[in-house]
Formats: C-alpha cells, structure tokens, sequence
C-alpha cells in the first residue's frame, strides 16, 4: 500500500458509520437496505458511504438476483500499520530536494567569487556555510593550525572564528594543536 | 395571508433550523463528519427560506403565492444539478442535491399545510 492510499484509507475509516458499515460486512455480504435498517439510516446516506468505502476500495460489490451485494475487501486490511509507517516515504525524496535547494540558496547568498560575504548569524545557515568551506579540506589529512588559517583565510578574513565554529560543529576535529575534518 | 400564518410559519422553520443546528453537533462529536454536512445543507435551506418568508412578507403580505413560487423557482437549478450528477453516476453529488430538494419539499408540505387550515 503506498502511502497516498494509505491516507486515503485513514481518512475514508475516520467516520463512525462507515466504521460500523465495515463491521456489519465484516460479519456477512449485504445489500444497501437492509444495511440502512440495520443502522437506523437512510438508503441515500448508505449509498453515499459505499461510494467512498469502494472508492478506497474497502468494499466491493457484486450482483445478485435482486439486489447489489456489498461485501469487504479483507486484503486491503491485512498491511500492518506498522510496515505502512515503515514504508519509504515519497515525502522522504522531497524533503531531501527542498534541503539541497535550500542549501544552495544559502551558499549563493554568501559566497561571492569563492569568498565568503559574510559569517551567517542563524546556526542553520553556517553550518552549511562551515561544510562548504570544509571541501577544501582533504578527509584523513592531518593539519596544523597554521595551515588551516591559511586555508580559511582563502575564503574569509576571520578565520579564528570559522575554525572555532568548525570545532564547535564538529566538522573538524582539533588534538594537539592538530586538526583534521571528522568522518562521516 | 393572515399575519398569524406568517407567524406559523417563521415558528416551523426556526424549529427546524434549531433542531439541525443540534443535530449537526451531535454527528460532528459522534465523527459522523459527512452525515453533519448533510444537516448543514438541511439548515442552509431552512434559512434560504426563511428569508424568503420575510420578503413574502414584507412585499406581498397578502399574496401566499409569493412565497410558492420561490419554494418552485428557487429548487430548479438544483433539480438540473441533480439529473447532471445521476447522468454522471456522481453519487455524492446525487446525495447532495436529493437533501436538497428533500429538505424543499418538506417546507412546501409544511406551508401548505398551514394555508389549507387557514382556508
């Protein structure tokens, strides 16, 4: 079940007597009237409920002699609601797009001709800020703390504070007066 | 029309429109959503009418065709919704409708009633 049909499954089960018009089927197939009678509502307001319960398909119908019979789709409750919450989320793939666009929008901002313009004030935007800068660093090697100045400086004036905040975001590591960037 | 019967009338609708008001928040706390809108659309009609009534009585006090007429007129465009939606097998949109005329219905029976006693 993927998980727009989920949704739409919650939301159609989200009434009571569309609840209680699965239960009726659940004991045995009926037909509209006599589910009306049984749960004391019009024909018209049953049929209504059949649309949308078909609709998710929850029920399905079949015909008899005299009348259309509405029986329930045990299949559709069998997924656990668990290995719904479970499933990868479309959504997932989206927010993963919304945040590298993002990030780009933010790098843009900043950085001018591969100098950086200004720190960013919001923890969230130099933190990217501190990542991009971070590429200039190559992963296992170990700097000293003159070589990282030196490699910040390429992108801003106040490089103690940019390899503080590295320190502090834990980017980068620093023992000994040695720095190196922290694996993934 | 007698003054009385004006009267009568405003008194059946504003029961009507009390008892839906009630209803509707009876099957919105017993998450009966849809079955809540269906009375909405119930009192929406009892207030079209008794709007109506109040012109009716205002322009043509003694004219009791006045307010027949819109109890004829005003349901016509919901009668054409309503062949559309069962040409289109459009379920809901039938529903919608039916209460409707239904709830239209039940006005003119209660206002004919009311003029026969007074004839």
């Amino acid at each position: 079940m993927t998980e727009a049909d989920a949704i739409k499954l919650f939301k159609c089960l989200s009434d009571k007597s569309r609840l209680q018009i699965l239960k009726s089927l659940s004991i045995e197939d009926m037909y509209v009237e006599r589910l009306a009678e049984r749960l004391d509502l019009t024909p018209a307001t049953i049929s209504f409920h059949m649309k949308k319960l078909s609709d998710v398909g929850a029920v399905k119908s079949y015909r008899t002699q005299y009348y259309t019979m509405y029986s329930l789709c045990r299949d559709v409750f069998q997924s656990r609601i668990l290995d719904i919450i479970c499933a990868e989320s479309d959504e997932a793939n989206m927010q993963a797009q919304r945040d590298a666009e993002y990030r780009d929008r933010v790098i843009r901002a900043f950085f001018e001709y591969g100098k950086l313009k200004s720190i960013p004030t919001q923890r969230k935007k130099e933190r990217i800020i501190l990542e991009e800068i971070a590429k200039s660093f190559e992963p296992g090697r170990i700097y000293s703390e003159r070589e990282v100045n030196i490699i910040i400086a390429d992108f801003h004036d106040d490089f103690c504070t940019i390899r503080r905040d590295m320190i502090g975001e834990k980017i980068m590591v620093r023992e000994n007066g040695n720095y190196w960037l922290v694996s993934e | 029309m007698k003054i009385e019967n004006y009267q009568a009338m405003d008194t059946w609708l504003c029961e009507q429109i009390n008892h839906t008001a009630k209803e509707i928040q009876r099957l919105a706390a017993d998450n009966r959503n849809d079955e809540a809108v269906f009375m909405k659309i119930r009192k929406n009609i009892f207030d079209i009418f008794r709007s109506v009534l109040t012109v009716s009585r205002n322009n043509s006090p003694t004219d009791s065709d006045f307010f027949l007429k819109r109890l004829n007129l005003i349901p016509q465009s919901w009668h054409a919704c309503l062949l559309s939606a069962q040409a289109h097998d459009d379920t809901e949109k039938v529903q919608l409708e039916r209460i409707k005329l239904d709830t239209v219905n039940e006005i003119r029976m209660a206002f004919m009633k009311i003029v026969e006693e007074e004839t």
